[in-house]
């Protein structure tokens, strides 16, 4: 069991196969308990090594209640149940013509019960009508820009299109963002630890591709603060590594009539 | 001393206190401030070579946290350890605490946001934990293989074999041996 679990553990079918490695993990894990228990010389539940067992079963208890708990306060509101999701196209705009992206969708979320989003944050995304499968399924995705609408707050993340869950995303992407007739989420988070960078003269912000959505949220919060409370950051500058020209269009924000977003407001300042 | 210079003493040093105070605290406040800044600068930040660390992110930090987590293991796995029975007793018990903090391992995001840390680091040290776990199952294994006290006629003794990997076993022939009673 040991050899298994060390096997389903390789970074190469971690990276190949990362849901039945996850599901299998778990699995693995609580058979090699149950295992243990069986072999201990001692099965009084308070005496060494079974007390050891004990507390890991109730280590994961706990942390499970925590995260069950933490979903249902997230997504799960009077009249409002669950929160709810709209892929939009990312289209590349020149003179000539508008072309959509073919690799990247924006995905708006109203969650049910919404935070302040801070840089640094992501989100865990399950999107159980995406797919037959996707209901089991549940990814991070950072938090690139947040905005309000006449119904409440908006955050917005940038999917990049790989297999299985993002792949079959892209079957709902349209060009409106109508979050009233959107699919049906359970957001999980958020997540993550912002970086104070408010103290530093000169901020050097790495992107590469997609990484960008991890970035802009501190490029935002940085140029945003700068303004209200004066923080000492001098220069802000992000580098930015990108394939093609046309993936500039992820960054660019359409969103419903007569909603700003916020980010765009303080960029524009 | 008697109790009256005693309590001379005693005044004479809230006296004090009272008046340096303020710049105790400034003192212990500016004492405190550099120390982080250079524990910061030197041992958080700063990655581990990278000949060393590969593609992988570290920092000395990290690598300190794990350099201890190891060594302290191999010193409770040795330590007064005199014969193969109290090395397959004690990596039993040491490979089960282990599993204490790993099963903190599913939901690492949670813990890891709620601790401050971040998930790569987490990760971290989850894998090692882990890679610690099954090397101490696989020593607790192949030294109660070696001492011949794998009985297969009882549920301990196949959650043994279940336990560790077929590949630790000392030979073919045992392997056979084993699963011959197993299905006997």
């Amino acid at each position: 069991m040991i050899g298994a679990l060390l096997l389903s553990s390789v970074a190469s079918v971690r990276r190949h196969l990362y849901e039945i490695f996850q599901k299998l993990h778990l699995i693995l894990a609580a058979m090699l308990i149950a295992v243990i228990y069986l072999h201990s010389p001692s099965k009084e539940l308070l005496a060494s090594p079974t007390v050891y067992l004990l507390a890991a079963i109730c280590v994961h208890i706990f942390t499970a209640s925590l995260r069950l708990w933490q979903i249902l306060y997230r997504n799960v509101r009077h009249r409002a149940p669950l929160s709810r999701v709209t892929v939009q196209t990312i289209t590349y705009k020149t003179s000539l013509r508008d072309t959509p992206l073919s690799d990247a969708v924006h995905v708006h979320i109203r969650p049910s019960k919404p935070w302040k989003p801070q840089a640094g944050q992501y989100v865990y995304l399950c999107i159980p009508g995406a797919s037959h499968t996707s209901f089991v399924q549940s990814h991070p995705f950072f938090v690139a820009w947040w905005y309000r609408d006449a119904e409440g707050d908006v955050i917005v993340l940038i999917v990049e299109k790989r297999k299985g869950f993002t792949r079959d995303l892209f079957q709902h992407a349209s060009n409106d963002v109508d979050l009233r007739s959107g699919m049906r989420a359970i957001v999980e988070g958020p997540y993550g630890k912002e970086l104070d960078l408010e103290s530093y003269d000169t901020v050097l912000l790495f992107a590469t591709g997609m990484g960008i959505a991890g970035q802009l949220p501190y490029v935002t919060q940085l140029l945003e603060r700068y303004q209200s409370s004066g923080v000492t950051n001098r220069r802000i500058a992000l580098f930015w590594e990108l394939d093609s020209e046309s993936k500039c269009s992820q960054l660019s924000r359409k969103t419903p009539a007569n909603n700003q977003p916020k980010s765009t407001r303080s960029l524009g300042r | 001393m008697d109790l009256t210079q005693w309590y001379a003493v005693a005044l004479g040093a809230l006296v004090a206190l009272l008046f340096l105070s303020h710049r105790i605290l400034l003192m212990i406040r500016i004492a405190l401030s550099y120390a982080a800044s250079c524990l910061l600068k030197r041992k958080y930040h700063p990655q581990v070579h990278r000949y060393v660390r590969g593609s992988e992110k570290a920092t000395l930090f990290d690598a300190g946290l794990i350099v201890a987590f190891v060594v302290g293991n191999v010193i409770c796995f040795t330590l007064e350890v005199k014969d193969v029975a109290t090395l397959v007793k004690r990596s039993g018990v040491i490979c089960t605490i282990n599993l204490v903090p790993l099963a903190l391992g599913e939901h690492m995001n949670m813990v890891a946001s709620w601790c401050g840390l971040s998930l790569g680091a987490y990760a971290r040290i989850h894998e090692w934990l882990g890679i610690v776990v099954i090397v101490e199952g696989l020593v607790h294994t192949a030294a109660g293989a070696a001492s011949q006290k794998l009985d297969l006629h009882t549920t301990s003794g196949i959650a043994t074999l279940a336990v560790s990997r077929p590949g630790c076993l000392t030979s073919e022939r045992q392997l056979t041996r084993y699963f011959s009673r197993l299905v006997l």
